[in-house]
């Protein structure tokens, strides 16, 4: 018997996108080798970042407004968008366009992919004439480098890169911390009108905790040309909105809990802005999690005080990047540095179990789990 | 005849230092609160655009779980009238889940809503669909107890309340059957089921009937005849068949991700009194008040009057069967949910009293070992009242295993021959689940998160199916509701019901003539 929700979605799959609904899928899906179960598993809700197909749903939320979500893989997560809009058509429009605008500047981008700038700007140690929206992201980094006052550090590759390689091994053996160290400074890093270099050999540069967010910025850039107002991008957990939700309310976002317990540390509202969060609870390197993702370029080691910062800022990008700032700067040092920031605010979660909140931090609801 | 002891209400509204006005007004300063009472004021007027306001307000517009088609959209038909047999604690649950709450409940749970806003007990009931159906009639041993279904009937303060009114007490069930009710809910003590049952249906009645369907093997084949005979509408009160989990579990198995499941272990542990049926005992219980005899009469041990037993009667073999029936009933019939077992081949079972020794006669420690060699599969159920470890489903397959209870995790087993090549690459973690879903997580528009590795708990396109939101008794009686309309099935009917039954008294056999019993598919008999 077809769910309500099914009868409900009248799915269209433009510009490739596969159509999936409730518990079935169309039969556009793209075909690839084990692929049917992850496909599968993603019409039943479950999420992963083995290659799924991409997912969009368009339902009558009530009279006269319907409410589209896409969501596809990418970026190592999801990103999805939800639009509310009158008009099914247009919707679907913008959306598809968000999405195109996303695979286009992650082709850029993506330190993943051997053929992007900026991997071939890390195999080279430079680049002539680097895509404009590489430049953009990263003067970015730099400008989050200065705001910071350096705890936002986009040439960390060589250390991130030598503790996940080290994973599961034992400690990495401080001869090779201390070499992998040396080769991290945002000031060997010559940002130029037509180039980008790194003045030493064997640095790079890591653009994890401020891409996605730059990503973000640029889709809801599509979405604001087009002039639509009610919209929330995530881009695993990095989220930007605008306006309100379909019940017309401020889009409610939960904190993830780090210790993965039921229910939200706090629920907080967003209307046009952006929040982001950075832990190192999902991606580590050691069992104990004593290692992970975000390193602190001063001690070379990973920040353990602070389970998980989330950071509102304007945009996506900001929200990115302070959140790994925020991670990584000591909590009272980090909520003196938010607020110092317009239109910022911060909730810190700490490994001693307090909470730390700049001014402008609003909880709708927070519990203590 | 009632089930489970009432938590007494009454008089306790004044006692935590808040009193009935300041719960009142707290009701109307209260925003959320405040719009369910003006929302169902406007909802009274059987408005559609402003019901579909108020479920917007409560975030329930849309979101209608999956397994109720149309839950929110589809105008109710004709009205079901109901009559309600057995109004203890289970009884007066599925009332409310009619629709129809006590007005001291309301008030409680409003003031339990102001002391921790986190509890939306409250909340949940206000936002049910008004089914469009009367309570007409009650039937129920214990006058306090009748007359607090004849007050949840006739209360307009609910979901249900455009249809609220006098419901007509009967002192024996009989008589119920003898009025205009279309439908029936029995939620008696098991011992009173099947002979409930099969006058309900040679009446004619659509039934709810609590489970265990049956206390005895001969009960379960009888009520089969019997409803299988009819053309009315039967579900068993296994409410889980609502969870969203439980859904999504039987969709990772149909997807084959767990690869062969041999084993499945699935438990019940709890560390209370309640949860050992040690009820408290109403003081209004009295000979005066409660029909003792009508009570046990269909039970070949006559005994004096005893409250406890009346009110605690999970405990003896006379009314029920103990864990067997109220508890491994409702896991056996998860399991039955999702892997569609069937009837056991074999059950093995041992346990004993080992801690509320009271006088009770069923266990309080209990486990059974049910055996389906046709499917190459052992289910293990355990049980103890006298630990709350919380293991969930667990069911463990040569490629996965999956972990079943609010949420469901899917965790690659690291000699997968499966997911080998991925787990070798690094794509899948075996220490970590593949795959996770809580429905817990929707209420809100997006989780903000350190970036997922592998995966996030919630499920992306299912953020307006919020199972903590919709009751799943209500969904259960919902189903039945719709299905005696015609506009749906019951997802627990007499065959699910049969198998549950069967497999409850071969487990519950097994224990009490201490011997492997085995089911006989030929004779359809427990041998």
């Amino acid at each position: 018997m077809p769910t309500s929700q099914e009868r409900n979605a009248e799915s269209r799959a433009p510009r490739g996108f596969a159509s999936v609904t409730a518990s079935h899928m169309s039969p556009s899906t793209p075909s690839r080798p084990g692929n049917d179960l992850s496909a599968v598993l993603a019409g039943m809700g479950f999420r992963t970042v083995d290659p799924e197909p991409r997912m969009e749903e368009n339902v009558r939320v009530r009279r006269g407004l319907r409410r589209a979500t896409w969501s596809a893989p990418s970026m190592r997560t999801r990103v999805s968008v939800t639009l509310v809009h009158p008009s099914r058509d247009l919707a679907d429009a913008a959306v598809g366009d968000a999405f195109t605008e996303l695979d286009r500047v992650v082709s850029l981008l993506n330190r993943h992919d051997g053929t992007s700038a900026v991997s071939i700007l890390n195999q080279r140690g430079g680049l002539d004439d680097p895509p404009p929206e590489l430049s953009g992201v990263v003067r970015g980094a730099v400008e989050m480098h200065r705001l910071s006052h350096g705890a936002f550090d986009a040439t960390v590759k060589p250390v991130v890169d030598l503790l996940r390689g080290w994973k599961l091994r034992g400690p990495v053996p401080e001869a090779d911390l201390r070499e992998a160290r040396a080769l991290v400074g945002m000031s060997a890093l010559k940002v130029k009108e037509r180039s980008i270099r790194f003045e030493k050999g064997g640095m790079g540069l890591t653009l994890d905790g401020i891409a996605k967010g730059h990503v973000v910025d640029r889709m809801a850039d599509v979405l604001l040309r087009r002039g639509l107002d009610r919209w929330l991008i995530d881009a695993g957990g990095d989220i930007r909105a605008s306006g309100t939700n379909a019940e017309g309310r401020p889009w409610r976002i939960g904190v993830q809990d780090p210790l993965k317990r039921d229910g939200f540390p706090a629920v907080t509202e967003l209307r046009d802005g952006a929040i982001a969060t950075s832990g190192g609870y999902e991606n580590f390197f050691t069992e104990d999690r004593s290692v992970h993702h975000v390193v602190d370029t001063a001690t070379g080691q990973s920040p353990l005080h602070t389970l998980s910062a989330s950071v509102a800022a304007p945009t996506a990008m900001m929200a990115d990047a302070l959140a790994t700032t925020a991670l990584v700067l000591d909590p009272a040092r980090a909520v003196a540095l938010i607020e110092t920031l317009p239109g910022c605010a911060c909730l810190l979660l700490g490994a001693d179990g307090r909470r730390r909140r700049s001014k402008r931090w609003r909880s709708v609801s927070e519990s203590h789990l | 005849m009632s089930d489970e002891s009432v938590k007494d209400t009454e008089g306790q509204v004044e006692s935590a230092g808040i009193g009935r006005r300041d719960v009142l007004k707290a009701l109307a300063s209260v925003p959320v609160l405040g719009v369910f009472f003006a929302g169902w004021y406007e909802k009274k007027l059987a408005d559609d655009a402003k019901r579909e306001a108020i479920m917007a307000e409560l975030g329930l517009e849309g979101r209608a779980p999956a397994v109720i088609p149309d839950a929110i959209s589809r105008p109710p038909g004709d009205r079901v009238r109901v009559g309600i047999v057995g109004f203890g604690g289970e009884g007066e649950s599925l009332g409310r889940c009619l629709g129809f709450a006590h007005p001291d409940w309301i008030e409680a749970e409003a003031r339990n809503n102001l002391e921790n806003p986190a509890n939306r007990t409250l909340e949940v009931f206000m936002g049910q669909e008004d089914l469009n159906v009367s309570i007409t009639a009650v039937c129920d041993l214990f006058d306090v107890r009748a007359e607090r279904a004849r007050a949840a009937a006739a209360n307009a303060d609910g979901p249900g309340g455009a249809t609220a009114g006098q419901a007509t007490r009967y002192r024996r069930y009989t008589e119920l059957l003898e009025s205009d009710v279309d439908a029936v809910v029995i939620a008696t003590p098991d011992h009173w089921h099947t002979r409930i049952a099969l006058d309900a249906v040679a009446a004619g009645k659509h039934l709810y009937v609590e489970k265990a369907m049956t206390r005895t093997e001969e009960e379960a084949h009888q009520m089969y005849d019997a409803v299988t005979a009819s053309d009315i509408t039967f579900q068993v009160g296994h409410q889980q068949r609502q969870s969203e989990t439980h859904i999504k579990a039987r969709e990772v198995v149909d997807a084959g991700v767990l690869g062969h499941v041999s084993l499945v272990e699935v438990t019940t542990n709890r560390n209370a009194p309640w949860g050992a049926w040690v009820y408290g005992i109403d003081d209004r219980g009295t000979p005066a008040t409660i029909d003792w005899e009508q009570f046990q009469e269909p039970s070949e041990n006559k005994v004096p009057f005893s409250p406890e037993r009346f009110f605690r009667w999970r405990c003896w073999w006379d009314y029920g069967t103990g864990l067997s029936g109220d508890l491994m009933s409702h896991e056996y019939d998860a399991v039955n949910q999702i892997l569609g077992i069937g009837i056991p081949d074999t059950v093995v079972s041992s346990g004993g009293i080992y801690y509320f020794k009271d006088g009770r006669e069923v266990p309080d420690v209990w486990q059974a070992v049910c055996e389906y060699p046709e499917r190459d599969l052992t289910l293990m159920y355990s049980a103890t009242l006298a630990n709350s470890l919380y293991r969930g489903q667990v069911f463990m397959g040569h490629d996965a295993t999956m972990q079943v209870g609010q949420t469901v995790h899917v965790t690659a087993d690291q000699y997968s021959t499966r997911y080998a090549e991925k787990i070798a690459g690094d794509v899948i973690d075996p220490t970590r689940p593949m795959f996770s879903y809580n429905p817990r997580t929707s209420g809100v528009d997006a989780v903000t998160s350190a970036t997922a590795a592998y995966f996030a708990q919630r499920g992306l396109l299912y953020t307006y199916r919020d199972g903590k939101m919709v009751n799943s008794y209500h969904l259960h009686i919902k189903e039945w509701i719709d299905a005696i309309r015609g506009n749906a099935e019951t997802s627990c009917g007499i065959e699910r019901g049969f198998e549950e039954a069967i497999t409850c008294h071969m487990a519950t056999r097994a224990y009490r003539e201490n011997r492997k019993v085995r089911w006989d598919p030929v004779a359809r008999r427990i041998v």
